[in-house]
């Protein structure tokens, strides 16, 4: 078969001087096409994905002042305020990056935190005709607009939903709610009872939501914005806290733990420092 | 003296990448100055849109030289504003100049046009009398501990 191949070979390399491509013949005489394996094949290997995420636990567990471009959250913002300079403070967002390990079996991290000095000021629409939840809502200082069926013929008319981050409802306010599913479920703000935004008692739910941040591990990375260039370092530090505490709470409980890594911190246009996550 | 930032960057590495924009930020003992108590804002007046080549020596004292100086002088408001002219005719009258507020009330202005960034850094720094910041305050930062100088080394180890 190997010299019927090579002879075919030769033949076919004599005969078109451009043919490039490499055939065998099996037992039969037909054509074989060898595939070259992908280097794809190697990464989705079993043993070689086993070895990667041994190698990023034992990278997980050396401290973070053995990093070169290590250093605490003060000097960090002088960097970050340096690489923002002249940028407006609504686009110079500071994030950290943690790696965290999972345990198998466990459902991933996520939830919601409220940070002390809120990102984003938050706004809350609430759909009630309830006096005395208006009443209630009206002795706070948080940002909201409440109304029942005036409400939902101004936002029929063209209201601008942009400025408002959460949208609640009493159950009897539900009903009211169908000429306007539309505009409020594009925006991601209709009330529902699963997603716990419809109670009588309204006032919990803008207490809640008020300075909330939600998060969520995606593979070994998470996410999460702290603050702005303009925050003081105090503030900051606060909010890196407020994360940490929140992710040391959602450890499992027994004996084994998230491997919680390297954390970074980094602007939206500048350099990326490891900080210390673990002892703030 | 970085003539281009995206040149100056290595591409191979992702650390020493951090490490080279955080040592660039930093500056040099050429490019470090402290400026006095009596600056209060440095306002740097630039067109919108990157049209004129006239202006590319601000844009690049803007990328280049304003981080350095917001590093060294926390207490400095740095503040750009960018001017965008409705009609051509009025690209001509957008000044091209680096204000300097002091703290007596007083404006000084340096103006930007046809000019590098390096003769713009040096006119600004003679105008308001700044220093040079001294080599060990400078922080430096290196990939491997055998880079580090021999003092810097044991200070650390102390």
């Amino acid at each position: 078969m190997l010299k019927s191949g090579f002879q075919s070979f030769r033949s076919c390399y004599f005969s078109r001087g451009f043919a490039s491509s490499l055939f065998l013949l099996n037992a039969t005489g037909a054509t074989l096409s060898v595939l070259r394996a992908s280097p794809k094949d190697h990464r989705k290997d079993p043993k070689v994905i086993l070895q990667r995420v041994s190698r990023k636990k034992q990278r997980a567990k050396r401290p973070a002042d053995m990093n070169p471009i290590y250093m605490d959250i003060p000097l960090a913002m002088k960097y970050m305020r340096a690489a923002e300079v002249g940028n407006p403070a609504k686009r110079t967002t500071v994030s950290v990056q943690v790696t965290i390990i999972p345990e198998k079996g466990v459902s991933p991290i996520q939830g919601l935190v409220a940070l002390p000095k809120p990102i984003k000021d938050t706004c809350a629409l609430v759909f009630t005709e309830n006096a005395l939840q208006v009443e209630k809502l009206a002795a706070t200082s948080y940002s909201y607009k409440v109304g029942g069926n005036d409400l939902v013929e101004q936002i029929n008319q063209g209201l601008s939903l942009d400025g408002f981050s959460h949208c609640f409802a009493t159950p009897e306010a539900l009903s009211i709610l169908k000429p306007i599913q539309r505009t409020l479920g594009v925006a991601g703000l209709m009330p529902t009872v699963k997603k716990g935004t419809v109670s009588d008692d309204i006032l919990s739910l803008v207490e809640k939501s008020a300075g909330q941040l939600s998060y969520r591990l995606k593979g070994y990375n998470l996410a999460i914005p702290v603050g702005r260039c303009d925050f003081t370092d105090k503030e900051i530090i606060q909010n890196i806290k407020a994360i940490a505490d929140h992710v040391n709470a959602s450890q499992p409980t027994g004996n084994k733990k998230h491997i919680v890594g390297r954390c970074s911190l980094s602007s939206t246009n500048g350099p990326s420092v490891v900080i210390d996550f673990k002892n703030l | 003296m970085i003539k281009d930032l995206a040149q100056a960057l290595p591409r191979h590495n992702k650390l020493l990448r951090q490490i080279t924009r955080l040592n660039i930020i930093a500056g040099t003992p050429e490019t470090a100055f402290k400026f006095g108590p009596e600056l209060k804002k440095l306002e740097v007046v630039i067109y919108s849109k990157n049209i004129l080549a006239h202006g590319a020596g601000l844009k690049k004292f803007w990328k280049l030289n304003l981080p350095t100086l917001k590093f060294h002088n926390d207490d400095v408001d740095f503040v750009v504003t960018r001017v965008r002219p409705t009609k051509r005719e009025d690209f001509d009258k957008i000044p091209l100049e680096v204000r300097l507020h002091q703290e007596n009330g007083k404006m000084q202005k340096v103006d930007c046009t046809n000019k590098d960034n390096e003769s713009i850094l040096r006119e600004v720094v003679e105008m308001m009398n700044a220093k040079l910041v001294a080599e060990k305050d400078i922080p430096t930062l290196y990939r491997y501990e055998h880079q580090k100088p021999v003092a810097e080394a044991e200070a650390e180890a102390l």
